[in-house]
């Protein structure tokens, strides 16, 4: 069965990813073994998007086709969304703290990240609150698309507000992370990992609303 | 023979909640001018289908038109030639009747003020309360505010008025008020309205369509 | 659905606006429910803010732009409840539904309620703070308003939208909240930072940016609504 086949290859490239990540990858310079927390949390940030962007269209097919199936998309993707996305938040702190000597210096990326997990956690709260299926496909999609195009207005107003109130940084701060190519091959298989991983965790919550809609149905409730 | 032009059609019209069928292949079509009563237990679906013709529901499946209008892709025109009258008043309670009335009308399109305000008193004495249009709503009996929303329906001449559950609630002189009403009403419109009194039904309609469980059970002409 | 705009008719498209508008003042000085509880909101967070900063607080002006702005969106909050969900728990939303004018009139219309609501009590709160704060706007008068003007309407516009969608759920108290908080950044954020500039005395070039920021917000909410808000009206 596929199934098998895909499992076995997500797994192989997750635990590949890990060794690079905490035994290949070699030491930096200044923050030696402890910046490879940077590792997760870049693979962690880009799912995070990929999940909200996948949220975005979905919410937009649901509202020109009227198919509920794009509404579960919207509703799987969502879930994981906010899963990564603390992910992320967690292992920036981490590594702002290692970088930049705070835990948080709202930075706009980070500051970005942070206004995404708000906006999944409306986007989860909202859904949780409405109990007709299809109102709630419809009503939810307008709010993922607008939650989307919050994002980047919250970047840029934050990006503008780094500028007007620069962070203090520690001596130690400003670590360029090296084009080094080993450095650049753990991220690229670390962020495949992570993917990978996204879109198998997707498909299974996808089975299990599904699943949830089809009891639902034949219980006659819904 | 002459085939009869329908103002309503209403073809395989379906509507799912879920898996549960609230109106399941409704098919029938009503002529200008017919008094059409809708029966059938709770449930049965009627204020479903009410809803669909007012396009305030969209079916699942199947295709209803007014005057050739699609009610779900063409709901400027639909609104325009339909008037509304539900188990909720549409009324807001803090305003009076005149400022009530003057607002859906301008909505509907009269906006000079001397011309509303005639419709309205018009309207209103018509129906016997043209004394209470400086009342706020909230203060009226149920009965007077029954009679404002009709008003509401019907002030801007629609074709077809859709009523919903329209005598629940009322008493006998509401009733003969109704009566009248209708009478009057028919020569303007098509009327479409749902209740649970056969008796009236037979009475008032020219056709009585009976619904059970989403399904057209029976149509038939009224006994009178 | 074929509901938008018939642009052959913008003078009915506002005239609907306009009915709208002047119903929902209407029922509001009738009943008076939200205007007394934001001039009280507005007096309350003043004093509290006050009482907390203290008195003759060197820093006073750095907090000035936060304080407003939070007593505003405060106020905000309060009245975004009333917008859409008073027309659906009292049964007047299908009214609206069957009214023939398009859907974005009613956003518009509402929206502009929302932003006479958030005005009425910024009117309030403005000069109070000022007074209570001991502080005074530095710059041109008229800028201080722009500023004010447009941070408003961006969040009557977050508020009116948050309330049609949040009619449909339950819990509301918690669901406003929580769908407004990703979306008032973008606005919240340029609003701040200009008004402080203008508390320590700046120009309209020194604003442009922010004012920038929020015109971008304010283009781009209003053409993503003005598509998807029919969706949220009509079931």
């Amino acid at each position: 069965m596929k199934g098998q086949y895909s499992s076995a290859i997500i797994l192989a490239a997750n635990v590949l990813a890990l060794y690079m990540i905490f035994i290949w990858a070699p030491p930096e310079r200044s923050l030696g073994d402890s910046y490879r927390v940077f590792f997760l949390h870049t693979s962690s940030a880009w799912v995070s998007y990929l999940a909200f962007a996948i949220t975005f269209i979905s919410s937009i097919l649901y509202l020109r086709t009227g198919n509920l199936r794009w509404d579960l998309y919207a509703a799987s993707s969502s879930v994981l969304g906010i899963l990564f996305s603390m992910i992320t938040l967690i292992t920036g702190s981490i590594w702002a703290k290692l970088a930049w000597g705070l835990y948080w210096n709202w930075d706009p990326r980070e500051t970005a990240t942070l206004i995404l997990f708000l906006a999944y956690f409306g986007y989860i709260s909202f859904r949780m609150a409405i109990s007709d299926r299809d109102r709630r496909a419809r009503i939810s999609a307008v709010l993922g698309i607008l939650a989307f195009i919050s994002i980047p207005l919250s970047y840029f107003s934050a990006v503008f507000w780094a500028t007007l109130h620069p962070m203090p940084l520690l001596p130690t701060a400003r670590l360029r992370l090296g084009v080094e190519p080993p450095i650049l091959l753990t991220l690229a298989v670390s962020t495949l990992g992570a993917t990978l991983l996204f879109a198998w965790m997707f498909y299974l919550t996808l089975s299990t609303y599904r699943l949830i809609d089809n009891v639902e149905d034949s219980v006659g409730r819904g | 023979m002459k085939a009869p032009s329908y103002l309503v059609r209403l073809s395989n019209v379906s509507k799912k909640y879920g898996n549960r069928f609230g109106l399941r292949d409704v098919s029938f079509a009503v002529e200008d001018h017919e008094v059409f009563g809708l029966m059938g237990p709770n449930g049965a679906g009627k204020s479903t289908l009410i809803r669909i013709l007012a396009t305030l529901t969209k079916p699942t499946n199947g295709e209803a038109t007014i005057a050739g209008y699609n009610v779900t892709k063409q709901l400027h025109p639909v609104k325009r030639l339909i008037g509304v009258c539900l188990h909720q008043s549409l009324l807001y309670d803090e305003l009076t009747g005149m400022e009530n009335l003057s607002f859906y009308i301008r909505l509907y399109g009269c906006r000079d003020k001397e011309t509303a305000k005639q419709l309205i008193v018009n309207a209103a004495s018509l129906f016997g309360i043209e004394d209470r249009l400086e009342d706020p709503v909230g203060t009226l009996s149920s009965g007077l505010r029954k009679r404002l929303d009709i008003i509401r329906a019907t002030i801007h001449s629609p074709r077809l008025l859709l009523l919903d559950e329209p005598l629940a609630g009322l008493d006998l002189q509401g009733l003969e008020y109704f009566k009248k009403f209708l009478k009057d009403a028919r020569k303007k419109s098509a009327i479409i309205f749902s209740t649970h009194s056969l008796d009236v039904a037979e009475e008032i309609s020219h056709r009585i369509c009976t619904l059970k469980e989403g399904q057209l059970a029976e149509l038939r002409y009224a006994k009178r | 659905m074929n509901q938008s705009a018939d642009f052959r008719n913008i003078a009915d498209f506002l005239a609907d606006v306009w009915e709208i508008l002047l119903k929902d003042l209407r029922l509001e000085l009738r009943k008076k429910y939200e205007i007394y509880s934001i001039i009280i909101f507005a007096l309350l967070s003043n004093l509290s803010f006050a009482f907390a900063l203290g008195p003759s607080n060197p820093n006073v002006l750095k907090f000035i732009p936060a304080v407003l702005w939070m007593s505003i969106l405060f106020i905000g909050m309060l009245g975004f409840t009333t917008v859409f969900i008073r027309e659906m728990d009292k049964g007047s939303l299908d009214g609206l539904r069957l009214a023939p004018i398009s859907p974005q009139a009613i956003l518009i219309g509402k929206t502009l309620y929302t932003f006479i609501l958030m005005s009425v009590g910024a009117v309030f709160i403005v000069p109070s703070s000022m007074i209570i704060l001991n502080y005074i706007f530095n710059s041109d008068v008229l800028l201080v308003v722009m500023v004010l003007i447009l941070g408003i309407f961006n969040l009557a516009i977050v508020g009116a939208i948050v309330s049609a969608l949040a009619m449909y759920s339950e819990s509301r108290a918690l669901i406003i909240p929580a769908v407004s908080l990703p979306l008032i950044p973008g606005t919240l954020i340029p609003s701040v930072l200009a008004t402080g500039k203008l508390a320590t005395g700046a120009s309209l070039e020194m604003i442009l940016p922010e004012i920038q920021l929020n015109l971008g917000f304010l283009l781009l909410m209003s053409a993503v609504l003005w598509v998807t808000f029919e969706y949220v009206l009509y079931d």
